[in-house]
């Protein structure tokens, strides 16, 4: 297989903190998306998901590692390169409000992108992007404010597929909306993804909506990958004890689907001051005694992907076996 | 999917005329003292500067219709161009200091690092100066005149502009469009005329409202000293100056020219007011 289309090598993030110090927001993340490909990124609030997002879409900068776009290292380019790079990468914010200029009609900001790299901005164009993300021509001339947050959601979108990019880097495209409205907006990113071919970068809390959207999945604690892998196969039995908890802890329509929940101990602990070893040790059910505030556990293959985990190291398999 | 969710849109700060009196009255005063800094030397009753030495300290008659003063000129013709000298000042120092202001919050507002450093360095001097104290200095070194009354007015007044629209700038450099146009691949200059400016214009239309009244206020101040415009051109400052020596027999030479700053001082301020909430189109009423 050719290179994968995004290529994120060994990354990470440090915020300069008031008072000396930095907060560790990434910590050696190596990720992969290829080409059409929809890769979920997963983890709790504070995990580093939405500043792996922006690193990869150039609104910060890594501290260390690389990324590579179709095969170029992106991460160091100048302004003006980066620009044009920028076509092939879009976003979609998770508030839909804020992202659009408030004095800017829906027509001017869809037509933003296609202007900015020199392609078909004509009213006409719009208005076909438009209605293939289910909005009329009756929208084009309304501000942000004057559309519901679904609606905005649509016009996020349009503009962000309006260039035909090859990365759409998605952070919380859904959170904002109700469960209803949640459920059209993936069902349009569905479509236009199988349209395109488009790759997303899918930046989500919700399991639900990641299991249904993405291919694979990576989980994010405390600015490090734990697990990653095939998406249904890691969500339906993940192999990590961060991942099982997050996996009980969905919620789930059906009685006999009621597993046992498993409850987190305490809170996400500061990036500030990352506990020794395993970074999760502090609160995993199944901790192991010296070993796990000590030692910082590697990659483990798993059925669907890798994990970082003792449980999952050989010697601590047979050990557990015997 | 749900209708449109209708909101009324507003166009700009007109609307507001039918809903707020207190704007109404405002706008309709300051147009008043618009045409009376533009026409004044045509509505002139009388010639300012001809002196009826017979006719001194008059009270108000068919003839001198605000009486005349010390050296029998009369009151309403000079003050009629006194208000037009001291609005030409206000203006002036309001549009030098907003361009100043302007340029160099963005500059240094949406370039950060270094730049922004040594511009809010410099801003921090210009501010530790009390206006006045700084501008008596300028002029001293200008000379004395109106076109130096503008000109240490205008400087003056540039750092408080600046820095007001510094963090204006500063605040909508965190906001989700200015980001989304980034990471669309906009260019830095077309970010900034076309999201960053344009949401600028509400703080810009306040501060230059505010500073034309302080500049106003300004003017009257250094003319009042002697410093600013200087007689026997009229100006606000210098009549409450030439007035208050004959305040006990003629209240009028002072009461007059002193109302006519402060209304047009109000004026402005209450226009400020209503331009701050029309410029943000999300606004309730």
């Amino acid at each position: 297989m050719s290179d994968p289309l995004l290529r994120v090598e060994q990354v990470s993030k440090a915020f300069p903190i008031r008072g000396g110090g930095s907060l560790q927001a990434l910590r050696n993340v190596d990720f992969e998306i290829n080409d059409g490909e929809a890769v979920g990124l997963i983890g709790e609030s504070g995990s580093g998901k939405s500043t792996f997002a922006r690193i990869v879409v150039g609104l910060e900068r890594a501290s260390a590692g690389r990324v590579h776009f179709q095969g170029r290292e992106i991460g160091g380019l100048r302004p003006r390169r980066r620009r044009a790079i920028q076509r092939d990468i879009q976003m979609v914010f998770q508030d839909s409000r804020a992202s659009m200029n408030p004095r800017l009609r829906i027509h001017q900001i869809v037509a933003e992108p296609l202007l900015t790299h020199g392609l078909d901005g004509s009213r006409r164009h719009v208005i076909e992007l438009l209605e293939r993300v289910g909005l009329g021509e009756r929208f084009a001339d309304l501000y942000p404010h004057q559309l519901s947050g679904g609606q905005r959601q649509r016009v996020a979108i349009a503009r962000a597929v309006s260039t035909k990019p090859r990365l759409i880097v998605a952070d919380e495209p859904v959170s904002a909306l109700d469960v209803s409205v949640q459920g059209q907006v993936l069902n349009l990113l569905k479509s236009l993804q199988e349209e395109y071919g488009t790759a997303f970068l899918f930046v989500s809390h919700d399991l639900g909506v990641v299991k249904f959207f993405c291919d694979r999945v990576s989980v994010l604690y405390l600015g490090r990958v734990l697990e990653n892998g095939v998406a249904g196969p890691l969500l339906s039995s993940p192999n990590h004890p961060y991942t099982r908890a997050l996996a009980s802890a969905a919620p789930s329509v059906r009685v006999r689907d009621q597993r046992q929940r498993i409850v987190l101990s305490g809170e996400l602990p500061s990036p500030e001051n990352p506990p020794s070893g395993c970074c999760f040790h502090p609160r995993c059910p199944e901790v192991i005694p010296d070993l796990c505030a000590t030692v910082e556990p590697g990659r483990s293959s798993t059925e669907p992907g890798m994990a970082r985990c003792h449980l999952l190291t050989p010697a601590r398999t047979t050990e557990g076996a015997s | 999917m749900a209708d449109v969710v209708r909101v009324s849109v507003r166009r700009g700060p007109l609307p507001r005329i039918r809903t707020d009196p207190a704007f109404a009255i405002a706008l309709f005063l300051f147009a008043c003292y618009v045409v009376v800094a533009v026409a004044a030397p045509v509505l002139v009753p009388h010639d300012p500067n001809a002196q009826q030495l017979r006719d001194i300290l008059r009270g108000p008659s068919g003839s001198h219709l605000l009486g005349t003063d010390e050296y029998g000129r009369d009151m309403l013709s000079r003050l009629l161009l006194g208000v037009r000298s001291s609005m030409v000042v206000g203006a002036v120092v309001a549009l030098i200091s907003s361009a100043g202001g302007l340029l160099l919050g963005l500059v240094s507002g949406y370039m950060r690092g270094v730049v922004d450093f040594v511009i809010s360095r410099i801003v921090d001097v210009g501010l530790a100066f009390p206006t006045l104290v700084l501008s008596l200095a300028l002029i001293s070194a200008l000379g004395v005149g109106s076109t130096s009354t503008m000109i240490a007015l205008s400087l003056g007044f540039i750092p408080f502009s600046a820095r007001v629209l510094r963090s204006a700038v500063l605040g909508l450099r965190q906001e989700g469009f200015i980001e989304s146009a980034h990471v669309t691949g906009v260019h830095p200059a077309r970010i900034v005329v076309r999201h960053v400016l344009p949401n600028l214009l509400g703080t810009l239309a306040v501060q230059t409202t505010m500073v034309f009244a302080y500049a106003l206020l300004g003017e009257a101040g250094l003319s009042f000293i002697g410093l600013g415009v200087q007689p026997p051109t009229p100006s606000l400052g210098n009549m409450i100056a030439s007035g208050q020596v004959h305040a006990l027999e003629a209240p009028g030479l002072t009461v007059a020219p002193g109302l006519a700053a402060a209304v047009i001082i109000m004026t402005l301020l209450f226009i400020g007011d209503a331009l701050r909430d029309a410029a943000d189109p999300l606004t309730v009423r």
